[in-house]
């Protein structure tokens, strides 16, 4: 695809993931209360108890104003007070307003959109329509919000539904409560809009599911229950193809078979009668390939992305410009995928109203967090993640049948995918996780192995791996099965950052036993910087070595030591992975939410892997049949945005200037000074001379033997306490050195300390 | 400069437990309120203040179930099974038909050894799970097999295989535990099945080598031993250099040795080999 037309989709994709997922109703709607609209408003900081919520309450008393009505941001259309002390503000301020209706009957269901800052409860009639950022139960006058809102948040509507069956013939009244956090908070702001669709109104997906080379799943939810009818063809304008679900239902699951491997469809999802959405160029998903097929894969790899917040918008719309027009073949979500309690509205908010562009073309493959089953590793058989997803469990997409959604696998391409589960599932060796993943990695003829799952088996991030029984029990039990039978990258979260490893195998202890000699490869993984990491066989050869990501920073970030030993890199920064995989090259990427490439890597296999990059090609919507030709510009692999340069993405993209300057080697580190603490621990500090590296790497020698690398660190680290490999007695000598995309500084000076003997 | 910033993975969890501090200022006598707050506490995995909450909440509202529940969990969690088994009981016997507090209990039997006790549970529960997990199946034939009853055990995983598919992972303890009881024409015939569904077939052919040995059918056992070797022999090189088909390949070898000298092979060649 030319480049012009590359710019016009990717705006169009970014621009279209901010319409709400209830716009994508056939017609039919008609706009009740508009926004900036006339509203009476309350601003005494009195307690107005409940009788105002209702309809006939008597609000001649109150002020009138339009929305946006608040204080403190300087956008109100009306200021409103709150109160004499800016140290103490009111906590709640009420609205009202009255709108008429003559034919309730004509709808089908109501939207509403709410801009809240920081809470708020909407009534209708009398009758709560929806909560926001306030706890559960009743609610009064001094009951604060739960969230303080902040950035883009502040100025973002948030949708939800509610029955048509509240409205009454003649005058109905929203009376509306936005709640202040604290009394300190410098601001509030209200406006909402209420619409009614005359007919069913998609509010959920549509999103595809259980993708194989013969068949998709394709899965919606509207508003009022209905038929469930996809139409499918290999062209936008020729929807040849019928299938049909389950009659009546609100939550619709269609599968799609008969298909053919490797070809683009488009679809739109309704009933018999009525098409709902879809049936445009943009909703269209591609089969898989025949299993062992070379080719070029696209994986977006998210992990704890599910806080609906301004920087799980802006890592995704990241992702979205980073991808231009190239369709994502894999979607893994690494779990924690709705916060805090994965309950199907934290789901709603953020997945469904997050991703709704992405959702329907890319076939989405999460696991299970802690924070998706509340934190019980034993949910019920009601627990949302299960109703919401659809995940092979007889071995549908390739793979050993489990019998369970908990732990799976799939075939894409020459790769095997497994999902495990490190939540609720049995993780002793002996168990049935364990047995099948043996059983469905001896099986596997395909040359790539990948795994993911939640917790991590290496860590210093916001989770230590060291000590949290999860975390302990998959590294020791689970690793060693996967290292046998030659995984080539596993891909975690749990943790709210970027590690990175080395190329490693064998590293089943805890971080203080971790030595060289587990390190295969102990390079930056970096075509460009010393090399690639190679696998000497082509497909899958055990204990060859594998790189584990965590890659959990995809909504928040959360800090941590990050100071693994097996790391190659450690950030504290928010981002996801892209993969891409084609014949014996798989090449790695963290994607920053400003756009940047903060770390890269790249594995070969065998001897005839190719030296230059993957093009990441195959523009979307391709023609039916996709063919293997890659034509598309290449992502070079440095650790800096060199890619072709694209447009700005439109108001909330997150703004990236591309540079094709790479950056300069960062200044050495100076003033290095090593401590002996104890037998066991040596404390080292130096001054940070350079505003632009990576990280630091440590090496340490002992008694004026050769120096090897201890530890990396991220940026703007000066400190690292040394607690692995000492002994008492022993005289250890330390340097360290930046590094970023450009390359490593000098060294710092060499600082040495003698461990006491006791 | 800025150092690392201090972890918070719970940021959430904590700012949610405030938030219900708040609304317990408003409503102190809120039981369901000291119930969440609790189970916010165990997810965070503070063990004693959540215990308080739960306690709180059963002052407050003696009928409130849901905090036996949280308490078993909680110490369940911590390791305390004895003290763990007396919530969960009671919360049981409030709601019956609870499928994951059964299951809950029966885990927490099995950390007593109560096995007979713990299968009868790990039963109920999977009769009330709409979706059983293999782990469900695989735990409840452990506690028959510990309490000496291999013959339920394996009825129990057939039942597994008619609900949930011939699962490699409940096939693999079903021909264990026939093993176990010298019930080698059962484990072969499980064998066969299982190994039906697989393209390659070098694990499984060892195995039933081994178990044919085991029956003292040395000739079959040593055809099958050479199956494997030939089925070894036939895999592309990489496959063939990993560890476990290395490990594979010298047991085989050594096994048709032994056979050929008369000796007994020893089982060990299981399907995670």
């Amino acid at each position: 695809m030319r480049r012009a037309e590359r710019w016009i989709l990717a705006a169009a994709l970014t621009a279209a993931v901010l319409v709400p997922a209830a716009r994508n109703a056939s017609g039919g709607i008609t706009v009740l209360v508009a926004t900036g609209s006339s509203w009476k408003y309350l601003d005494n900081g009195s307690d107005q108890g409940t009788a105002w919520r209702q309809p006939g309450f008597n609000d001649s008393s109150w002020a009138a104003g339009l929305a946006q009505l608040g204080y403190g941001d300087g956008d109100e259309a009306t200021v409103v007070s709150y109160g004499p002390n800016a140290g103490a503000k009111y906590v709640t301020t009420y609205f009202r307003r009255a709108f008429p209706v003559a034919d309730p009957a004509a709808y089908a269901s109501l939207a509403i959109r709410v801009l809240r800052d920081d809470g708020a409860v909407v009534y209708l009639n009398g009758t709560e329509i929806f909560r926001s950022n306030m706890p559960a139960g009743a609610v009064s006058a001094t009951t604060p919000a739960t969230v303080a809102l902040g950035g883009a948040d502040e100025t973002t509507f948030v949708t939800g539904t509610a029955a048509a069956s509240l409205l009454v013939a003649g005058t109905n009244v929203l009376a509306v409560e936005i709640h202040q956090a604290n009394g300190t908070s410098s601001d509030i702001s209200f406006d909402l809009e209420l619409s009614g669709s005359t007919t069913a109104s998609v509010t959920r997906g549509p999103y595809i599911q259980l993708g194989t080379s013969t068949s998709a799943v394709v899965r919606w939810r509207t508003d009022v229950p209905n038929g469930s009818r996809v139409r499918y063809g290999l062209a936008p304008g020729g929807l040849t193809g019928v299938a049909d679900g389950a009659p009546g239902v609100t939550d619709h699951a269609v599968t799609v078979g008969g298909l053919s491997p490797d070809a683009t469809y488009y679809y739109s999802v309704g009933t018999a009668t009525d098409t709902l959405a879809g049936g445009d160029a943009t909703y269209f998903f591609h089969t898989h390939p025949f299993a062992g097929t070379d080719g070029p894969i696209r994986a977006w790899v998210i992990g704890d992305s599910g806080t609906a917040n301004a920087s799980a918008r802006a890592v995704r719309d990241a992702y979205v410009t980073f991808a231009g027009s190239r369709a994502t073949d894999v979607w893994l979500m690494l779990g924690d995928n709705a916060y805090s309690n994965g309950t199907d509205a934290e789901y709603q908010a953020a997945i469904f109203d997050m991703y709704p562009t992405i959702l329907r073309n890319a076939f989405l493959w999460p696991t299970i967090g802690n924070h998706d089953t509340a934190g019980s590793s034993n949910p019920p058989a009601s627990l949302p993640y299960y109703s919401i997803f659809t995940l092979p469990t007889n071995g549908e997409a390739g793979g050993l049948p489990s019998g369970t959604e908990d732990y799976y696998s799939f075939d894409r391409g020459n790769i095997h995918f497994v999902c495990l589960d490190s939540m609720t599932s049995d993780r002793s060796a002996t168990g049935a996780m364990a047995t099948w993943l043996a059983n469905d990695l001896a099986a596997t003829a395909q040359d790539w192995i990948i795994a993911f799952w939640h917790h991590p088996p290496y860590s210093k991030g916001s989770h230590n791996s060291d000590t949290e029984t999860q975390l302990v029990q998959m590294r020791s039990n689970i690793l060693p099965i996967l290292e046998d039978h030659g995984v080539d990258l596993v891909l975690t979260g749990h943790s709210h950052s970027y590690e990175r490893s080395f190329l490693l195998d064998g590293h089943y202890g805890t971080s203080t036993t971790f030595t060289s000699s587990m390190i295969k490869d102990s390079g930056s993984g970096r075509p460009a910087q010393g090399g690639a990491y190679q696998k000497p066989t082509s497909g899958t050869a055990p204990h060859e070595g594998a790189v584990y990501a965590v890659a959990g920073s995809s909504g928040q970030i959360s800090g941590g030591t990050l100071n693994h030993p097996a790391m190659f890199i450690s950030l504290n920064q928010l981002g996801s992975m892209v993969l891409d995989v084609d014949g014996n090259r798989l090449d790695a990427k963290f994607l920053r939410e400003t756009g940047a490439i903060d770390d890269s890597f790249t594995i070969l296999k065998g001897s005839g892997a190719p030296a230059t990059p993957t093009p990441t090609s195959t523009p979307v919507p391709p023609t039916a049949t996709r063919t293997p030709t890659r034509t598309a510009t290449p992502v070079p692999p440095s650790a800096t945005a060199t890619r072709t340069p694209t447009p700005a993405p439109p108001t909330v993209t997150p703004t990236r200037t591309p540079t094709t300057v790479p950056p300069a080697v960062p200044a050495a580190p100076s003033s290095l000074t090593a401590t002996a603490i104890s037998r066991t621990r040596v404390d080292l500090a130096w001054t940070d001379n350079s505003g632009n590296e990576t990280g630091f790497r440590i090496e340490r020698a002992r008694n004026g033997g050769a120096f090897s690398l201890i530890a990396t660190t991220g940026a703007n680290v000066t400190a690292y306490s040394n607690t692995a490999g000492l002994q008492g007695n022993k005289t250890y000598s330390y340097r360290v050195r930046a590094f970023n995309g450009a390359g490593s500084s000098a060294w710092s000076n060499t600082a040495s300390a003698t461990t006491p003997k006791r | 400069l800025i150092l690392p910033a201090p972890a918070s993975a719970h940021g959430d969890l904590h700012d949610q437990i405030a938030a219900v501090t708040r609304e317990i200022a408003l409503h102190p006598r809120g039981a369901g309120l000291y119930l969440k707050r609790g189970e916010l506490h165990r997810f965070h995995g503070e063990t004693a203040a959540a215990l308080e909450d739960y306690s709180r909440a059963s002052r407050l509202d003696p009928s409130l179930a849901e905090a036996d529940f949280g308490r078993g969990r909680a110490l369940l969690e911590a390791n305390r099974a004895r003290a763990a088994r007396l919530a969960l009981v009671r919360f049981v016997n409030l709601r019956p038909n609870h499928a994951e507090g059964r299951l809950a209990l029966a885990r927490c039997l099995v950390k007593l050894a109560r096995w007979d006790d713990a299968a009868a549970e790990y039963s109920r529960a999977i009769a009330l799970l709409s979706n059983p997990t293999p782990d469900a199946y695989v735990e409840r034939a452990r506690a028959l097999a510990s309490a000496g009853r291999t013959t339920e055990a394996i009825h129990g995983l057939d039942e597994g295989i008619t609900r949930l598919g011939r699962l490699v992972a409940l096939v693999d303890v079903a021909i264990r535990l026939e093993v176990e009881r010298n019930n080698w024409d059962g484990a072969l015939v499980r064998l066969d099945r299982i190994a039906a569904l697989f393209a390659r077939r070098e694990t499984w052919f060892a195995r039933r080598g081994e178990i044919l040995d085991a029956a003292g059918r040395r000739v079959e056992a040593q055809e099958s031993f050479e199956a494997a070797r030939r089925a070894i022999e036939a895999l592309p090189p990489g496959s063939r250099r990993t560890r476990a088909m290395v490990r594979l390949e010298r047991k085989v070898r050594m096994s048709l040795e032994q056979l050929e000298s008369g000796s007994t092979v020893k089982e060990t060649t299981d399907a995670k080999s």
